[in-house]
């Protein structure tokens, strides 16, 4: 019974939708795709079968946010044979991972790591319990976060000798779904879909002239904890600054080292912070069931990635809050990235054509080595297809914004899906925040020597 | 930044804008170096490393329009001598870094320390706790230290205890803020680093100040469980040439018979000599014409080098050197 397993392991009694489903479809050995809403407990459709197969379960994953939050997962659940392979560690860090492999159960890291020769020739000598693409819609250019490096995962796979293969997202339309098929599931594979649907969490856009103003206002009236996600690190700062004097509140992204971040993460999930301002992509990062509220500061790029970043919110199923704030051109930032990605395109197909030898950007660096590998025209093709995508999904962000009726209707049609009534279901259909909380500041900072004395000699 | 600026120039000495530049940016030459140790600002070596020097020459061109700062005709600058009584705190920081002796490693030795004094502290209540570090960097010196000493917990208690006694209360809190053990969650930097000093780049050098400050504690206790546990990560700081060079000329090589041995230019050996010198109160100077000391006239560094060259009719080494030890006080 897995249930037992699931028990003793994880001390549930019960899974999720869909997890015992993919579970048993992986330990059959079957290559799997599973797309679940964001906070469904996808970890755990690849945890447990590593706690009941021989061998390392390697996860491949976009972010180092998202490892660094996987690996504290496995810690808060007493398991230390978890590492994030990334470019934090230190090249000796790296060599001594590699070498000691049998010590580590869970080696989480970017494609680009995984594809590198030294790593990707120590991982075939050893017995791979299972192969996880987490974040799997990054392999399709229909998929918001395209990331080229995902098409050569099927490379991988062939050099690690075909381990069972287990592909995660929680969002993906029909497009996204036959490219992940195709890349990384190849042959039969299980596919699993649930609804995105996450109907705990109502929806609220705030148009407003005055975004710091209303912001003070929500959380002046929302309970519990809650994340407040902002574009940039600069911005990120500007909030806390401005909210730090009246809540326990803690700033978050990837300008911190991993240790800060950690410390913070702990904070939260302890309570001693009720408020994380973060940046979208560190947020991701961010893990605690009981987050009441995630309020969005600046604009997100697209449905995809909005519909993740209020995933946050409510894991525990209680009634959450995602709240979106609107001041007009807030989308100016983004079409200033698009316009800067589009000039660095065009850059690349001009210099390619005459073969100057000056330097590129990272980025270009990238698509240079992609577009040797698979020819300049298909590069070009996908590239801008890719950019023509992020340009509509932006429209589709704007249209949300601008409903006039259900916005989850509107969310579920988007990802192909029917509506579902629920009430309240948000702002267009009646819901409102109308609580009122105290605001809640940090304790007095102990004195060393009290610090010392509880800490070594259980003074309390 | 404004108040940055000030402080780093707050100084009796008129500056070089440009040279205090590479020095904070970390450009390693001799010159560089010695120029930071002549005019006390040595311990800011790479302190700012992502500084732009468009940045930094805007703000002094502002601070000069507005009157905060003065500037002679060839380009020295100083402050305008108001408002040093609320300076003080900053300047005080400034004079406690230590970038240049522990920059390479004071915050790994900070993170490798938060995990000893983590785990030594559960010691006896649970192995059942999330690390502050989880990898092999940190882990296994850690792993290693527990295994080899015996009552680590103790002796760590009475170490740090020891430490923070001889540290300024603030400084003391807002280290022992950041760790974390049985009964106790750490808080980041910028959730303990004091409001003024909340703007950048306050935050970073008064967290570094501190870190610094520690470590040169330790540093001096060479017997301490806390001096074992970061030995490894304080020698990384070491240029590892310098001490190739520096471990020759303790051999009893001569300067000639290194830059042959190890197929240097001069120039190169010089600056590792330099380096060494600036690192070590115990150079050993009397390998030198200690002449050329005797004959430096006072406060020697503020002379040209043309002119010094000229009065001892020495070469550039030997008189670099021993203005280093007539700044430091050394008797040669």
């Amino acid at each position: 019974m897995l249930e037992n397993d699931l028990m003793r392991y994880f001390g549930f009694a019960t899974f999720r939708p869909g997890q015992k489903e993919v579970i048993d479809s992986v330990l059959h050995q079957q290559n799997t795709l599973a797309i679940m809403p964001t906070g469904n407990g996808k970890s755990l459709c690849y945890q447990l079968p590593g706690y009941l197969l021989e061998g390392l379960v390697v996860i491949v994953s976009p972010l180092v946010s998202l490892m660094e939050d996987q690996v504290f997962g496995l810690q808060k659940q007493g398991e230390k044979r978890g590492i994030a392979f990334n470019s934090q560690l230190t090249g000796t860090d790296r060599q001594y991972v590699l070498h000691h492999l049998h010590a580590y159960k869970f080696l989480f890291l970017s494609p680009e790591m995984l594809l590198q020769e030294a790593v990707l020739n120590r991982l075939s000598q050893v017995p791979i319990a299972l192969f996880v693409v987490d974040e799997a819609h990054c392999v399709s250019q229909w998929g918001i976060d395209f990331r080229p490096e995902y098409l050569d995962l099927a490379y991988a796979r062939q050099q690690l000798h075909h381990p069972t293969t287990l592909a995660l997202t929680a969002t993906a339309t029909k497009e996204v779904e036959a490219d992940i098929r195709r890349y990384l599931l190849p042959g039969e594979a299980a596919v699993f879909r649930y609804s995105m649907n996450r109907s705990n969490i109502g929806l609220i856009v705030e148009k407003t002239t005055d975004k710091m103003a209303t912001l003070r206002s929500y959380v002046a009236r929302l309970n519990g904890a809650g994340i407040i996600y902002c574009a940039t690190r600069h911005q990120v700062e500007e909030v806390y600054q401005s909210l730090k004097s009246s809540y326990a509140i803690g700033f978050y992204h990837g300008g911190l080292a991993s240790d800060q971040r950690k410390m913070l993460q702990q904070q939260f999930s302890q309570n001693q912070l009720t408020l994380l301002v973060a940046t979208n992509a560190f947020g991701m990062g961010i893990n605690k069931s009981d987050i009441r509220f995630v309020i969005h500061y600046d604009l997100p790029d697209s449905l995809e990635n909005y519909s993740q970043e209020i995933g946050r919110a409510g894991r525990d199923g209680l009634a959450s809050q995602a709240i979106l704030l609107y001041q007009t051109h807030d989308e100016q930032i983004h079409y200033f990235f698009q316009r800067e990605t589009q000039e660095q395109i065009n850059q690349l197909i001009e210099r390619s054509e005459v073969d100057l030898g000056a330097p590129w950007t990272p980025l270009q660096e990238k698509w240079l080595q992609k577009s040797r590998k698979i020819g300049a025209d298909q590069w070009q093709q996908t590239v801008q297809q890719n950019e023509q995508n992020k340009r509509a999904k932006l429209r589709e962000m704007l249209r949300y914004i601008n409903l006039t009726t259900c916005r989850r209707t509107f969310l579920l049609q988007y990802f192909g899906e029917n509506s579902q009534t629920i009430d309240p279901c948000c702002d267009n259909d009646g819901l409102v925040i109308d609580q009122e909380k105290e605001s809640h500041v940090s304790g007095q900072q102990d004195a060393w020597q009290t610090l010392l004395l509880k800490m070594f000699k259980d003074v309390n | 930044m404004d108040v940055f600026i000030l402080a780093l120039f707050a100084h009796t000495d008129k500056l070089r804008p440009s040279t205090l530049y590479q020095l904070l940016t970390g450009k390693r030459t001799s010159s560089v170096l010695s120029y930071g140790c002549f005019y006390d600002r040595l311990g800011l070596f790479q302190a700012l490393p992502d500084l732009t020097e468009e940045a930094f020459q805007q703000q002094i061109d502002q601070m000069l329009r507005q009157g905060a700062l003065v500037s002679d005709p060839t380009g020295l600058i100083q402050t305008v001598d108001q408002g040093e009584d609320t300076r003080a705190g900053y300047t005080d920081i400034l004079a406690a870094a230590s970038f240049y002796r522990y920059g390479r490693t004071w915050q790994s030795v900070w993170r490798l320390l938060r995990l000893l004094i983590q785990a030594a502290s559960y010691q006896g209540v649970t192995n059942q706790y999330i690390p502050v570090e989880n990898t092999p960097m940190y882990t296994e010196p850690v792993r290693q230290i527990l295994r080899q000493v015996p009552n680590a917990k103790d002796k760590l208690f009475q170490e740090l205890w020891q430490i923070f006694e001889q540290m300024p209360a603030e400084k003391a809190d807002f280290l022992a803020g950041t760790l974390t053990g049985p009964h106790v969650l750490g808080k980041t930097f910028f959730q303990l680093v004091p409001e003024g000093y909340q703007e950048k780049p306050w935050q970073h050098l008064y967290t570094a100040a501190a870190i610094q400050h520690f470590i040169a504690l330790v540093e001096a206790q060479q017997e301490s469980v806390l001096y074992r546990s970061i030995a490894p990560f304080l020698q990384q700081n070491a240029n590892q040439s310098m001490l190739e060079t520096q471990r020759l000329f303790q051999d009893g090589l001569s300067v000639k018979e290194i830059m042959h041995q190890r197929n240097l230019k001069e120039g190169t050996v010089n600056d590792h000599l330099i380096e060494w010198a600036l690192l070590d109160q115990n150079f050993p100077y009397a390998r030198f014409d200690r002449q050329i000391y005797r004959l430096l006239p006072a406060s020697s560094w503020q002379y040209r080098y043309q002119d010094l060259q000229q009065l001892l009719g020495a070469d550039f080494l030997p008189i670099r050197l021993f203005q280093i030890a007539q700044k430091r006080g050394i008797i040669c």
